[in-house]
C-alpha cells in the first residue's frame, strides 16, 4: 500500500494515473466489448489501489461517455461491431476532462497539465496502444493493440491541435480561473463536436464524386471511406462497383468488403499486388483511400501500399482521392519515404509478417470471401483458391531468423500523386493543406 | 551551392550542436567562387567536405547526394526562388534524380512579385570577370588571388578574351541571379516552419495585417 499512497500524494503522478484511467475509460467507449475488463486491469500496481479513485472517476466519466454514446447514436449500426468513437476524438475528450479536473491556477499550469496528459497518450499510442486483456476462461492473458498496424500520427496531431486551440483561445478570454475553465471547456466541447461530425461532412462533400456506374478502387480499412461509399449507396442511391485490395497483413480491405456487401454494393476483393492489373483490366474510374495523417506538403501517410497505388493511379490517369478529417493534419514534413518517422513497433506482437506467410490472417478474409461469393463480382478464378481453407498447413513457410522480415505499417504518398482531398473543411487541393495548417496553428 | 548564411548556420548547428555525422559537398561556380568561403567555414568546424565545380554536378546527383540545401536571395509569391546564378541548375538536376531540395529562406525575403523566368529584373555583374579565365576574382573580396599564378594555358586564354570590347559581335554577360521554379523545390525552410512552395502566398497573407482572418473552425472562434 505504501508506494501507492506515496504516489497518490503527489499531484502530478496522481493526475497521470487518472489520465491512464481516463484513457482506459475511453477505451471502454471505444470497445464496449471489453468494457468491464478495464476495471480489473492492473497495468501498474498503483492502478489496482486507486480503484477508489476509479469509483469517483466512474461517476464523472459516465456522463461524458454517455454523451459520447448519444452523439454516436446515429452510427448505431457499425458501433456494435466497431467503435464509433475514433481514438483521436476520445483523446480530446480525455484532455477536456483534464481541464475539468485541473487544479492549475494559471494558464501556464493548465497548459502544462494538458501537455503532460497528451504526452502520456502519445507515448501509449507509439507503443501501439497495448491494452492488456486479463485471462478469461477460454483465453490466456494477452495484449490487445489499439493501434495495431496503424500510426500514432492522428492521435498526436489531434492532441497538438487541441492544445493549440486552448492556447489561442486564452488570449481572447479573461484569466480569472473558474470562469476561464468553463469557457475553455465550452470551446473544447465544440471542438469535439466539430470533430465528431466531421465524418458526416466528409461523406456529404465526397459522395457527389462517386458517380453512377463507376468503379471505385479502395485500399485499407478507413471508416471515413466507408462512410462516403455507404452514403453514396444508401442515401444517394447510386449504383457503382467497389474493388477492394485485400489489405495485408491485417485483412483490412476484406473487412470493409463485408460492410459494402451488406449495403448491397457489388464488391470485389483482389490481392494487393493486383492493383495495377485491376486498374487497367476493370477500368477503374477513381481511387479513394483514407489517411492516418495528412502532412504539411499535402502528402498523406496511410496504410502500406498507398504510395504504390498513388504512383500507379497517376501513371494510368486515374484520379486519386484521399478522405481525411481535419484533425489529422499535422506539421510533419517528410521529404520522401525515407524520411518518415518510425512507426510504432509492436514488439513482434499480433501482426508480425510471418503471420501472413502462414495464411492465418488470410483465412479470415477467405471465409468472408467464401460466404459472400455468390453476391460478389469476382475476377476469373481469383477467389477460387480461398475456398480451400481446409489444408492451410501446406502454405506455412518457416523462415530461419537470419532472414530479416520487415513490416512497417504505413508509407508516405507525396502530394503530386494526390488529386484532391475530401476533408471536413471542404474539398481541398494538396497545396491548400498547408494553408489550412498555417491557419489552424496560427 | 555557393555561399548562404542560412545554410552554413544550419550545417554548423547540425554538426556542432546536434553532433550529427554527415558529409557536405560544396558546389561552386565562376566567377564569384563564393563556395570557397563556405568550404573554409565548414571544414574549419570539422565537417568533412568535398568541393566541386558546377560541371561535376550530374555525377554527384546520381551517386553521392541524398539532400540538397540551397540559400535564397528572394522568394516570389508563387514559390519560385531567386538565388545566385547556378542554383537553378542544381535544383533541376536534383529534381530529375528524385533528390529532395530544401531552400532556406527567412520570411522577410518574401516579395510580392511573381517572376516567370530568370532574365527579368536580373542584375549584371562585371563583364570582365567572365572574360578573365584566371580563377581569381579581381576584387577586394578576393583572398585567393595570390595563389593563382597563371599557367601558360591560362595566359593564352586570357589573351584571347582581353580584347572582347573591341569585337563588335561579342557581348559578355555576367548575370548574378537566376530563378528556380517552384516545381523543383521540395520544401522551403523558414523561421515559422517548413512549408511547401505553394504556401508562400499564404505566408504573405498571414504576415500582412488583415482584419478578416477567418479560421477553419468558424463556429468555435
Amino acid at each position: 500500500m505504501k508506494p501507492q499512497e506515496g504516489e497518490r500524494e503527489r499531484d502530478q503522478d496522481e493526475q497521470q494515473q487518472e489520465e491512464r484511467e481516463e484513457e482506459q475509460q475511453y477505451e471502454q467507449a471505444l470497445h464496449p466489448v471489453i468494457a468491464d475488463l478495464c476495471y480489473h486491469l492492473s497495468r501498474t500496481p498503483s492502478l489496482a489501489s486507486s480503484s477508489r479513485n476509479e469509483g469517483d472517476a466512474a461517476q464523472d466519466h459516465r456522463p461524458s461517455s454517455d454523451a459520447g454514446a448519444d452523439a454516436d447514436a446515429k452510427n448505431a449500426a457499425p458501433r456494435s461491431k466497431r467503435p464509433g468513437l475514433p481514438l483521436p476524438v476520445a483523446a480530446i475528450r480525455v484532455l477536456l476532462d483534464v481541464i475539468r479536473r485541473s487544479r492549475a491556477e494559471t494558464m501556464m499550469g493548465l497548459q502544462a497539465d494538458l501537455r503532460d496528459a497528451s504526452d502520456v497518450m502519445i507515448a501509449f499510442a507509439k507503443r501501439g496502444g497495448p491494452v492488456p486483456i486479463a485471462a478469461t476462461t477460454s483465453a490466456a492473458p494477452s495484449t490487445k493493440y489499439l493501434l495495431a498496424n496503424r500510426s500514432h500520427i492522428a492521435l498526436s496531431s489531434s492532441c497538438e491541435l487541441f492544445l493549440n486551440h486552448v492556447t489561442r483561445s486564452s488570449s481572447h478570454l479573461e484569466t480569472a480561473t473558474p470562469h476561464f475553465q468553463s469557457q475553455l471547456l465550452e470551446r473544447g466541447t465544440r471542438f469535439v463536436e466539430f470533430s465528431l461530425s466531421s465524418r458526416d461532412r466528409i461523406s456529404s462533400v465526397a459522395s457527389p464524386f462517386v458517380r453512377e456506374g463507376t468503379t471505385v478502387l479502395t485500399h485499407g480499412r478507413s471508416k471515413v471511406v466507408e462512410a462516403v461509399l455507404l452514403r453514396a449507396a444508401r442515401v444517394e442511391k447510386k449504383r457503382f462497383n467497389v474493388i477492394v485490395l485485400e489489405g495485408r497483413p491485417d485483412a483490412g480491405g476484406a473487412k470493409t468488403a463485408k460492410a459494402y456487401d451488406e449495403a448491397g454494393i457489388p464488391t470485389a476483393v483482389v490481392l494487393d499486388a493486383a492493383m495495377g492489373y485491376v486498374m487497367e483490366k476493370v477500368k477503374v474510374d477513381m481511387v479513394l483511400v483514407g489517411a492516418e495523417g495528412v502532412v504539411e506538403n499535402g502528402g498523406v501517410v496511410n496504410k502500406m501500399g498507398t504510395f504504390a497505388l498513388g504512383v500507379l493511379a497517376k501513371e494510368l490517369g486515374v484520379p486519386f482521392y484521399v478522405a481525411a478529417e481535419s484533425y489529422k493534419f499535422t506539421r510533419l514534413y517528410p521529404l520522401n519515404n525515407a524520411d518518415l518517422p518510425e512507426m510504432g513497433k509492436l514488439d513482434g506482437g499480433g501482426l508480425a509478417f510471418l503471420d501472413t506467410l502462414s495464411w492465418s490472417v488470410n483465412s479470415s478474409s477467405g471465409s468472408k470471401g467464401g460466404q459472400g461469393k455468390e453476391e460478389k463480382k469476382t475476377e476469373a478464378g481469383e477467389d477460387g483458391s480461398l475456398n480451400a481453407c481446409a489444408d492451410l498447413s501446406s502454405y506455412v513457410v518457416n523462415l530461419s531468423p537470419s532472414v530479416s522480415v520487415g513490416n512497417p505499417p504505413c508509407d508516405f504518398t507525396p502530394a503530386k500523386y494526390i488529386t484532391l482531398l475530401f476533408t471536413d473543411l471542404g474539398v481541398l487541393t494538396p497545396s491548400a493543406v498547408s494553408d489550412e495548417l498555417i491557419r489552424l496553428y496560427q | 551551392f555557393g555561399k548562404s548564411e542560412v545554410v552554413n548556420r544550419l550545417l554548423l548547428d547540425a554538426a556542432l550542436v546536434d553532433k550529427k555525422k554527415f558529409r557536405v559537398i560544396v558546389v561552386d561556380a565562376r566567377p564569384l567562387l563564393e563556395g570557397r568561403d563556405t568550404l573554409q567555414i565548414l571544414s574549419r568546424a570539422g565537417i568533412s567536405c568535398t568541393y566541386v565545380l558546377l560541371n561535376a554536378l550530374s555525377y554527384l546527383m546520381m551517386r553521392e547526394v541524398t539532400k540538397v540545401f540551397l540559400g535564397a536571395s528572394a522568394l516570389m509569391s508563387n514559390g519560385s526562388v531567386l538565388s545566385r546564378i547556378g542554383t537553378a541548375c542544381v535544383a533541376l538536376l536534383a529534381n530529375s534524380n528524385h533528390i529532395p531540395v530544401l531552400v532556406g529562406c527567412e520570411t522577410y525575403k518574401i516579395c510580392n512579385r511573381v517572376q516567370l523566368e530568370s532574365i527579368t529584373g536580373n542584375e549584371l555583374g562585371d563583364a570582365d570577370e567572365v572574360a578573365c579565365a584566371d580563377c581569381a576574382r579581381i576584387n577586394p573580396s578576393n583572398r585567393w588571388g595570390g595563389f593563382m599564378s597563371g599557367a601558360e594555358d591560362e595566359k593564352k586564354e586570357t589573351d584571347v578574351l582581353t580584347d572582347w570590347k573591341q569585337q563588335e559581335n561579342l557581348k559578355l554577360l555576367n548575370l548574378m541571379y537566376d530563378l528556380t521554379p517552384s516545381d523543383f523545390v521540395t520544401g522551403i525552410v523558414t523561421e515559422v516552419g517548413i512549408l511547401p512552395p505553394t504556401s508562400v502566398a499564404v505566408l504573405l497573407r498571414e504576415m500582412s495585417p488583415q482584419e478578416n482572418n477567418e479560421s477553419a473552425f468558424k463556429g468555435t472562434d
